[in-house]
């Protein structure tokens, strides 16, 4: 025993070490699956109110530059409403609503990466709601409070998207390989469908967090695995994931009711 | 003991500065100086080691609560808080007591180049928890290089800046 006790106090320094060494290593895995994650939640509740006074400032030196994107993503949406207005085509989805937010905080460095936003409950935003620009999906809400939102972005490996072929409405699942910001894979896509590069991505409505036919990005790259019957493309993606400011969170009037359906079908 | 307001005070600057200024996708750039580390190198030599770990820990996991970041910054600062008395006798090799130096006292030359070192081994561990697998081996090398120069070169600035106003 007191052979024991002296090894102890020996390697003190060494056993403290490997103590919280394998602390900090817990927590990086339990911060790969945000589900799981109340490390990130409490930290998006405590730190969104400073991010925010930090947004509120340097918003100021940046006013020209959100400006020129407001610009753009009027002139997006305007050409979008013409040619949906000219072309008499609705999309195949429920109808829904939008709420305006704005991105105080955006990680791009990590292989799960998170944003914050300035709206919370007290706008109607709440858990598993889809975030979108009007160049294509952001993430997904996966924390709330009063006053602030995290979102998990669409730079983050354990976040999967329904997504389709706009041409021929193949699905598959789309994912981020942690590599570039600007490109995701698109996996899981039969080799039946005839893809080429420059196909346009959008997203497939297979849940209730993104509403069918939100354009994502277009096809950069066509491979097939070897022995796969399934095509793996990679898509460069419409919105910089960057330089991300104004988003807007989708309402589903019944998001409820879809989520209660999709349940039920995975008990039976 | 009584260098502890210091520190206190130079942590709470730091960290400020690390989590609201030196944000990468803030300020528009692929990398921003992790200037936080300063602490891990100001940390008082005098210190034993379970209160160096400690106090790494501590900051470490500060900066990954700011950053979303799990537990890398946790991690990486015990590793380097882990390995500095080694880092010491690589930097001053000819000093006989390196534990009684005190490092903000010892030339700029020695301190710079004990700088280059901890700034070194601290980033190359946050972009290796980061990366986890080694298809990214070509950005993890880049990422480390490129990061690490340009936090040596801020630090390095801050050190001189601090100099200047207490001479």
């Amino acid at each position: 025993m007191q052979k024991l006790l002296n090894s102890i106090l020996r390697n003190g320094t060494l056993l403290l070490f490997v103590f919280l060494f394998s602390l900090s290593l817990r927590f990086i895995s339990k911060n790969q699956h945000y589900q799981r994650s109340s490390f990130l939640t409490f930290s998006n509740d405590i730190s969104a109110p400073f991010f925010e006074a930090r947004h509120k400032l340097f918003s100021y030196f940046k006013h020209q530059s959100h400006n020129k994107q407001l610009i753009e993503e009027n002139q997006y949406l305007l050409t979008k409403l013409i040619t949906k207005e000219n072309k008499a085509v609705l999309l195949d989805s429920v109808p829904f609503d939008v709420i305006p937010a704005q991105v105080i905080r955006n990680s791009i460095l990590l292989n799960h990466n998170h944003i914050t936003l300035n709206v919370g409950e007290n706008r109607g935003l709440k858990n598993e709601m889809g975030v979108i620009t009007a160049k294509g999906v952001v993430g997904v809400v996966y924390n709330t409070n009063d006053k602030t939102s995290g979102v998990i972005s669409l730079l983050n490996k354990s976040l999967r998207v329904n997504a389709k072929l706009k041409k021929s409405n193949h699905f598959g699942s789309l994912f981020w390989d942690g590599l570039d910001p600007n490109t995701m894979v698109l996996s899981d896509v039969p080799l039946a469908a005839n893809v080429a590069q420059g196909d346009t991505i959008v997203t497939g409505g297979m849940s209730a967090v993104f509403p069918a036919g939100i354009e994502i990005g277009v096809v950069k790259n066509v491979d097939v695995p070897l022995n796969d019957n399934y095509y793996s493309l990679r898509i460069s993606l419409f919105q910089d994931m960057t330089n991300l400011n104004q988003v807007y969170a989708v309402v589903f009037p019944s998001a409820e009711v879809i989520k209660e359906m999709i349940n039920t079908s995975d008990d039976e | 003991m009584n260098r502890l307001p210091g520190l206190m005070l130079w942590f709470l600057v730091l960290l400020f500065v690390q989590a609201f200024v030196f944000d990468p996708v803030l300020l528009g750039i692929p990398y921003a100086p992790f200037v936080y580390v300063l602490l891990l190198i100001l940390l008082p030599n005098e210190w034993p080691s379970w209160m160096v770990l400690l106090a790494g820990f501590f900051i470490g996991f500060c900066v990954d609560f700011l950053f979303f970041s799990g537990g890398i910054h946790t991690a990486s600062c015990l590793i380097v808080c882990y390995a500095r008395p080694l880092l010491i006798r690589a930097t001053y090799r000819d000093t006989i007591a390196p534990n009684n130096l005190k490092l903000e006292q010892e030339s700029f030359g020695s301190l710079f180049q004990y700088t280059i070192l901890v700034v070194f081994a601290h980033h190359f561990f946050v972009f290796v928890f980061v990366v986890v697998t080694a298809q990214r081996i070509g950005w993890l090398l880049s990422a480390w290089i490129s990061n690490s120069i340009i936090t040596v070169l801020a630090c390095a600035f801050i050190l001189v800046l601090t100099r200047n106003t207490k001479s």
